[in-house]
């Protein structure tokens, strides 16, 4: 049996081991930035340039389908140099639930927007959820670490 | 004694202890290496064999040794794969493991309650 003091410093041990761990799942602020930027670049052309979209758009959803297997994926994770990958804190049912609301406001957002006649409506989505990417990314990521790496 | 809360609190919700387990000391994480893998694992997921090595500053054949008796328990989910034609092992911390470390540590937060 443990006496107090060696009960205390075990979980301080395993606290830190916990938070090196968890901070060693960091995504690069760069990472959020970048993603951020191409979000609102794309949709920039998207909104102002529609040919863009015609030629481009099915390349660019392929290509960001594969990105983002490769970044949730051991293989990926690995071929990217990242040696751990982030716990989730939600359960997965969840994070479908959070899914499938957030896809629900986005359309029902855009039909609104539509309705209303707003010009260049994909410019305006792109440049703002970049902007959120890029902001909020960072904060979100590591509120979600500070949680995981908590007891 | 003093009725000061314990330096950790247990907040992760991933980490409470199920239901109808309580607190308790597991055998297994008497080892202090072993208990230091688990909490490595506990904070991501799917770690690399080679993180979890230098992490708790093991040779490859020690760590080896020490994930087999975690896994033959339960409480380490190993994969191994190949990336380009570098063979990877990866490793986890599983539902029983999670479990198991949550109910240890609740057990120690109440020794240490006691302080």
């Amino acid at each position: 049996m443990a006496t107090p003091e060696e009960a205390r410093r075990t979980l301080n041990e395993i606290e830190n081991r916990q938070r090196r761990s968890a901070a060693a799942a960091v995504t690069s602020r760069w990472w959020w930035i970048g993603g951020g930027a191409f979000l609102a670049a794309y949709g920039a052309l998207l909104g102002f340039v529609p040919a863009f979209g015609r030629s481009w758009g099915s390349t660019v959803t392929w290509v960001l389908v594969l990105a983002a297997v490769l970044w949730s994926s051991r293989w990926g994770s690995a071929l990217l140099g990242r040696q751990v990958s982030p716990r989730p804190v939600l359960s997965r049912r969840v994070r479908i639930i959070a899914v499938v609301v957030g896809v629900i406001v986005l359309v029902a957002l855009q039909v609104v927007l539509m309705h209303v006649g707003v010009p260049h409506l994909a410019a305006w989505f792109g440049i703002a959820g970049g902007l959120v990417l890029a902001i909020a990314g960072p904060w979100w990521q590591g509120h979600v670490l500070d949680r995981t790496a908590r007891l | 004694m003093t009725d000061d809360p314990p330096a950790v609190a247990p907040t992760d919700p991933g980490l409470q202890p199920a239901a109808g387990t309580g607190a308790r000391l597991d055998p297994l994480f008497a080892d202090p290496v072993r208990l230091g893998i688990v909490s490595v694992l506990a904070g991501a997921t799917w770690a690399e064999f080679g993180f979890v090595r230098d992490a708790v500053e093991l040779s490859d054949s020690a760590l080896s040794k020490r994930i087999s008796g975690l896994s033959d328990a339960g409480y380490v989910e190993v994969r191994k794969g190949y990336v380009g034609k570098r063979p990877r092992t990866w490793l986890n911390l599983s539902a029983a493991g999670r479990s198991a470390l949550s109910a240890h540590i609740a057990k120690l937060q109440e020794i240490a309650k006691l302080l």
